[in-house]
């Protein structure tokens, strides 16, 4: 006999055996999709039978197109399930040493077989898949909702449906291929599916303990990848839940970015072939046993039981902070792993012990790396390179929320990105940074690591060979201070340093700014001694001196920042002015309202009026020292007692925050990129409040905006300035109204 | 013609088959027997495309039997246990060696089913063992390959149906090109149907002989000798397999042609002397005897 098997009339057989699964899906899917879309569309009639006929078209169009087509994460989810169910049972007949003798005595070569039944049992779920998808469509014909773009998107979705499934399915059988049980294939497919996070968390775990030093640059990006790489399963749910890469929103929702999807069906193909290969040349003895290929009992137990007993050491060092502990569980674990992989292997409890030079080998293996990571002996932290290695360096402080750098066009968070861009040759005073940092790592207790009087500083050293080298170091106060005052008297340096110096002032939004209730009483009280004849001439001379000041230029020479007083408001008051009304405002309460609405258009001091000698009595028996300057300078002993007495992070501290917009913003930018290049290192360090700026820059569909936080307060003058303005202008209406009540009262 | 050169498998440490070497001629039927733990499923297996051996070859007709359809095609294999797929029907299993076999006899299936009163439409998994070994025979005889491999295939089966399934044999062997390989423990059932006989002992072939030319290679011998130094001289002259001495009567198995035998026993001037058939199971005991496999070890 030379007739040969069909392989179609094979592949066709296989699906009529496999005909309770097409009813499987066929009735799930016919659940999920048609008569998901008849229902909804049911009540959605009902609910808009009142409303007119266009409104009512366009409401179940909307409601029918979000019933099909892409999303619908309970769709995949059983698309995944059913590809895993799929190849178990298509291909679990390898596991049985009954069914290879009839399957492999015929006469058809494996990877015939193997091919003939793929194709049936893909066939289960195509066919009643697209049955459904088709009926799901036709449900939409009665209520004239049907659209050809709409169907191409549901055939798309189709397409990708049939995708994951096949995903699934190769990723359950590479594992049918590589075991020789079920229970081991069951096991295998979380491993598959759980390896790489479980891999990819250790290396996290042991870089943040053991590797202060390494700069987190790229890590989320990272994690996405790799997780997102990592299994089949995980490649799908990347790929579903992309939001920002997504393609373009359709009718029946987001299209999928077509590159990552040629990414799948290319990992399919390849899981697919490996499939076929071992297919093709695993033995048919091996049925039975856990694994399919022997020699890869003792390979897949390394590295399981490795990174389990690396698990267990961290986890000692979390607990005990003591490394004979962490001895003991890694021992203790990595004996535990080997004997339930090889009770796994076996089913046999009296051979659990049965391959001891491979426990003793794991265990040393993995107490080897931890002792390496914990002690370091790369050298890692305490790399410091010397200064004729150096090309360049640069510094820039960790968690500052100073917002996105605006490099070569382009915004950017990324710290890599940001360090090149600020990197100098001038670096002598950031290698004392760096110095300090490497030093205290040296002298570090990685079991007790206590961090105080001290700053986290990302720091990027470049060296002549041109490679670049990228940590984080925990710095003293005092050194990063002094160091990065030097560093700020370079002007170029400063203008880079902080980007809101960059920012165009077009990008701007909206603000806010957020001072302490103590520090508001003391800019009221200052108010009021400013008041007085003395005061306000020093204030103004001092605003004199402010006005003088030179103009500010973005480091990008895009826009440039102007001072206030070169802009085109000529009628706004001056700060003094308006404080000597206010005063005035407070001895009659009937004459404040046509005070303000006078003064309003006056420009004409009438600082001479003030009188504040009461004020200054007032301010001597509350025991408070009166400042001597004007508005602009802070009483030092104000801030004597704030060092020592006053805690910004305590609770209960009562805060107070204004919001800008418009041209605020503008003036408000303006006025806090003076103060930034005024101030020093220590009062921004020592800065109770904070201003946030956002601006508005359309990166997708959806929007996002770029925020910057910095610290602010009562040592920021001009900035203080605008915001007892605002301050003013929100509460005197309020103050006004009750001053009223109060008379007449 | 299936030839087995040299062929040896191993299932990890165990060596299931030992370098054996045997010539299944066409036409013939071929029993293969053996010990427990001998090797014979295994070396079905072989044949048959299901394991591939580490060493040596086997080929049909010339051809090399591994992942090679056109040599498989003519091969059918009947494990021990057969397997149906779920909820199968003895016709469902037609229609599915239809498709496997192209050659497939749907009549001649139809029949024969009728003949051993089968129910083609009820499950299977609802026949007895013994049944379910009928539509196994019954479908790899329907196959109309040239060679059909039966392991264990009489285990299971009445007495009625054995020789029913002999008849069958015989007449598909007369009809045309067909050549069974019967795996058994039962001698008498290999003794009752098969020419040639393989004997397998802890993975190799002890002998491969035609039965009748292995009959007539060894004899049983009863005879009274009175003379003691004749009786040694006798027992020393003769190939003996085995000896065994009842008062005066000495019963020798021993090799070699009937007429060499003969006459060197009458030179021993023996008060009486008779050679008596052997069975397939007494020339097995004591062939496995020799080599070392002796039964009355194993029994207390």
């Amino acid at each position: 006999m030379t007739s040969k098997i069909s392989f179609f009339k094979l592949a066709c057989d296989e699906r009529k055996k496999l005909s309770w699964m097409t009813a499987l899906m066929g009735l799930v899917f016919g659940l999920l999709i048609p008569f998901r879309v008849l229902i909804v569309m049911a009540m959605t009639g009902r609910e808009y039978t009142s409303a007119g006929a266009a409104e009512r078209l366009e409401q179940m169009t909307k409601i029918f197109w979000s019933q099909i087509g892409f999303g619908h994460i309970e769709n995949m989810v059983f698309i995944l399930m059913a590809g895993a169910l799929c190849a178990f049972c298509t291909f679990g007949y390898v596991h049985s040493s009954v069914k290879l003798d009839f399957y492999h005595s015929l006469a058809i070569k494996r990877e015939n077989l193997f091919g003939a039944k793929l194709l049936g049992s893909v066939m289960t779920f195509v066919l009643p898949y697209l049955l459904c998808q088709a009926l799901g469509v036709l449900a939409g014909i009665p209520y004239g909702v049907i659209s050809g773009r709409g169907v191409l998107e549901v055939l798309a979705a189709s397409g990708q449906g049939i995708l994951f499934f096949l995903a699934s399915y190769s990723g359950a059988l590479l594992a049918v291929m590589l075991t020789g049980k079920l229970l081991t294939t069951v096991f295998a497919v979380g491993v598959f599916g759980a390896y790489i996070p479980m891999i990819y968390l250790l290396c996290i775990a042991f870089r943040e303990i053991f590797m202060p030093t390494a700069l987190g640059t790229g890590v989320e990006d990272a994690a996405t990848q790799v997780l997102g790489y990592s299994s089949p399963w995980a490649f799908c749910f990347y790929q579903f839940f992309a939001g920002d890469d997504v393609v373009k929103k359709g009718m029946t929702g987001a299209w999928p970015d077509f590159s990552r999807s040629c990414t799948l069906a290319a990992m399919v193909i390849i899981l697919l072939l490996i499939s076929v290969f071992l297919y093709q040349h695993r033995k048919t003895e091996r049925a039975g046993s856990a694994l399919a290929i022997r020699h890869t009992e003792g390979i897949i137990k390394f590295l399981l039981v490795i990174p389990t007993a690396l698990f267990a050491g961290l986890a000692a060092y979390g607990i005990f902070a003591n490394m004979v502990w962490v001895i003991v569980f890694i021992v203790l674990f990595g004996a535990l792993g080997c004997m339930i992989m090889e009770f796994i292997y076996r089913w046999d409890i009296r051979q659990v012990l049965c391959h001891k030079l491979q426990m003793v080998l794991s265990v040393l293996i993995a107490a080897l790396i931890f002792c390496i990571f914990r002690y370091d002996t790369a050298g890692y932290n305490t790399y410091l390179p010397g200064k004729e290695e150096l090309a360049g360096m640069a510094v820039l402080e960790a968690y500052q929320n100073y917002g996105d750098y605006l490099i070569d066009g382009k915004m950017t968070g990324n710290v890599e990105e940001i360090l090149d861009y600020l990197e100098t040759d001038q670096f002598d005073a950031m290698y004392q940074i760096a110095e300090n940092g490497v030093e205290r790592e040296r002298r570090a207790d990685r079991m007790n690591q206590v961090y105080g009087n001290g700053r986290f500083v990302n720091v990027m050293y470049r060296l002549k060979n041109g490679r670049e080298i990228y940590r984080v170091y925990y710095v003293e106060n005092s050194v990063y201070t002094e160091c990065m005052e030097k560093m700020m008297q370079d002007s170029e340096f400063a203008g880079k340093y902080y980007p809101l110096l960059g920012w165009n002032a077009e990008m701007l939004g909206e603000a806010y700014i957020t001072i302490t209730q103590k520090d508001l009483n003391q800019l009221q009280k200052m108010m009021k001694a400013s008041e007085n004849d003395k005061n306000t001439e020093s204030a103004k001379e001092n605003l004199s001196k402010q006005n003088d000041a030179p103009e500010a230029e973005t480091q990008d020479g895009k826009k440039e920042i102007k001072l206030r007083q070169e802009s085109d408001e000529p009628e706004t008051q001056s700060v003094t002015e308006r404080i000597t009304l206010r005063k005035e405002e407070t001895e009659s309460e009937t004459e404040r309202t046509a005070e303000e609405t006078r003064t309003e258009s006056e420009t004409g001091s009438t600082m001479e009026e003030a009188d504040p000698e009461s004020e200054t009595e007032d301010a001597m028996k509350d025991g408070e020292a009166v400042p001597e300057a004007g508005y602009a300078e802070v009483d030092p002993e104000y801030i004597e007692e704030w060092r020592t007495e006053y805690e910004y992070a305590e609770e209960g501290v009562d805060e107070v925050s204004l919001d800008f917009s418009g041209a605020e913003v503008q003036e408000l930018l303006e006025a806090y990129c003076e103060d930034l290049s005024e101030v020093s290192i220590q009062d921004i360090q020592e800065a109770t409040g904070w201003i946030t700026f956002r601006s508005r820059e359309i990166h997708s569909t959806d929007g996002w905006y770029s925020t910057c936080t910095y610290p602010t307060g009562i040592r920021f003058p001009h900035t203080m300035e605008v915001f007892m303005k605002k301050y003013e202008e929100t509460y005197s209406a309020s103050d006004e109204s009750a001053a009223e009540e109060l008379l007449q009262n | 013609m299936i030839r087995i050169e040299d062929v040896s498998m191993y299932f990890d440490e165990i060596q299931a088959l030992d370098h054996v070497k045997a010539t299944i001629s066409e036409g013939s039927i071929f029993g293969l027997v053996g010990t427990n733990g001998a090797g014979k499923s295994t070396l079905l297996r072989v044949i048959s495309g299901v394991l591939k051996p580490q060493e040596g070859t086997v080929t049909v007709d010339d051809k090399s039997v591994w992942e090679n359809p056109a040599a498989k095609s003519k091969i059918c294999f009947i494990p021990d246990t057969a397997w149906f797929y779920p909820n199968a029907t003895a016709t469902g299993m037609k229609d599915y060696y239809k498709l496997l076999y192209p050659g497939f006899d749907e009549t001649r299936f139809q029949e024969l089913l009728q003949k051993f009163d089968l129910d083609p439409r009820r499950k299977l998994s609802t026949f007895s063992k013994g049944m379910k070994k009928q539509v196994s025979v019954l479908l790899g005889i329907c196959a109309n390959t040239e060679y059909l491999l039966c392991d264990e295939t009489f285990d299971g089966l009445d007495p009625v149906m054995r020789q029913a399934v002999k008849s069958l044999f015989a007449s598909e062997i007369l009809n045309r090109n067909f050549t069974p390989v019967i795996a058994s423990h039962s001698l008498r059932e290999i003794e009752d149907i098969c020419d040639h006989v393989g004997l397998l002992h802890r993975g190799g072939i002890l002998f491969a002989k035609d039965l009748d030319e292995m009959k007539l290679r060894i004899h049983k011998i009863q005879c009274v000798i009175p003379d003691e130094e004749l009786e040694k001289e006798l027992l020393e002259e003769l190939e003996v397999l085995q000896y065994e001495r009842r008062g005066s009567l000495l019963t020798i198995v021993a090799r070699g042609g009937r007429e060499a035998v003969m006459n060197k026993l009458q030179e021993k001037q023996p008060l009486f002397c008779e050679i008596l058939p052997l069975t397939l199971e007494e020339i097995f005991i004591s062939e496995t005897e020799v080599a070392g496999y002796d039964i009355k070890n194993l029994i207390f």
